[in-house]
């Protein structure tokens, strides 16, 4: 093989890795994650990352009525829960899609003191 | 010819390493703000709440005009209260006797479940089925005395057996 052509292979190798750079968005995993305290508990995650672990048990849901709304994550093994009828908190469970990263806290009383959630472009959406 | 083509080349592999470099501080700003979130629940022993969705409109207006009546500002309309909030909180009606059936053999179902402290998939489908016949307030409470129950690790749930 010529100097050439190895120096057109490179050339070519490189501008392949330079647009495959440019072109891809940043992708990330939020794994899902379920810890308590003496406080309380805390749970988040993405629906498509949790689906997509390998150990066939975690998983994260949120229910919603019109009058209250619950979250949970299992992952490791491990519970978190929490549940509201505060209507703002409602809205925002009923505002997750199917992808979304959620993270919520709950008291002693097991009522959710905080709950917020993401969508973002570089979560893995859900794959069978 | 050989130098235009390194030259070429060494200018590719900046703006590779840039691009890369790039996406390793983006990365970075997700984890930072994922422990961020983590943060408000640290194991130290306080939750702290970092959602103000939670604000009760109703109280927010009532402390507003309260600092602006205790500024010398006349009371004006907003401070009454709207009689669509009065009516949103007026109490549910009363249960019908089969929904007292239904609450009563749910309660039962919920105290089994806790004093045994395990719940499998069929066992969580009967109780969410049970839990949906009773009143909404009610559905709130008894989910609430399962949540309890395990954030707490008193109810162990298989996986995929989530009682709501």
């Amino acid at each position: 093989m010529t100097k050439s052509k190895v120096m057109g292979l490179l050339m070519g190798g490189a501008i392949v890795l330079f647009t495959a750079a440019a072109s891809a968005g940043w992708k990330g995993n939020a794994w899902p994650n379920a810890s308590c305290n003496s406080a309380g508990c805390w749970g988040s995650g993405s629906f498509g990352t949790t689906r997509a672990t390998s150990n066939n048990s975690d998983e994260m849901l949120c229910y919603q009525s019109p009058t209250y709304a619950a979250c949970t994550v299992y992952a490791g093994g491990v519970t978190a829960s929490c549940g509201t009828t505060d209507p703002n908190m409602i809205a925002v469970i009923r505002s997750l899609n199917s992808d979304a990263y959620i993270y919520f806290a709950s008291d002693t009383t097991g009522k959710c003191t905080t709950i917020s959630t993401y969508n973002d472009s570089g979560y893995v959406p859900k794959t069978p | 010819m050989r130098s235009s083509i390194l030259v070429a080349l060494i200018g590719l592999g900046s703006c590779f390493l840039g691009v890369c470099i790039g996406r390793g501080s983006r990365a970075e700003l997700r984890a930072e703000r994922d422990a961020a979130l983590a943060a408000a629940a640290r194991p130290d022993g306080e939750v702290r709440p970092v959602c103000m969705a939670t604000i009760d409109p109703d109280v927010l207006r009532s402390e507003l005009a309260r600092a602006l009546h205790a500024n010398g500002a006349p009371p004006t309309a907003a401070t009454e209260p709207e009689p669509t909030a009065t009516a949103a909180k007026a109490p549910p009606p009363p249960p019908s006797p089969q929904q007292e059936a239904a609450l009563e053999k749910v309660q039962g179902d919920v105290d089994r479940t806790l004093a045994r402290g395990t719940l499998n998939v069929a066992e969580a489908e009967d109780l969410r089925n049970a839990i949906h016949q009773v009143q909404a307030d009610a559905q709130f409470e008894l989910t609430r005395r399962l949540i309890v129950a395990m954030n707490q690790g008193q109810l162990k749930i298989e996986p995929h057996a989530f009682p709501f």
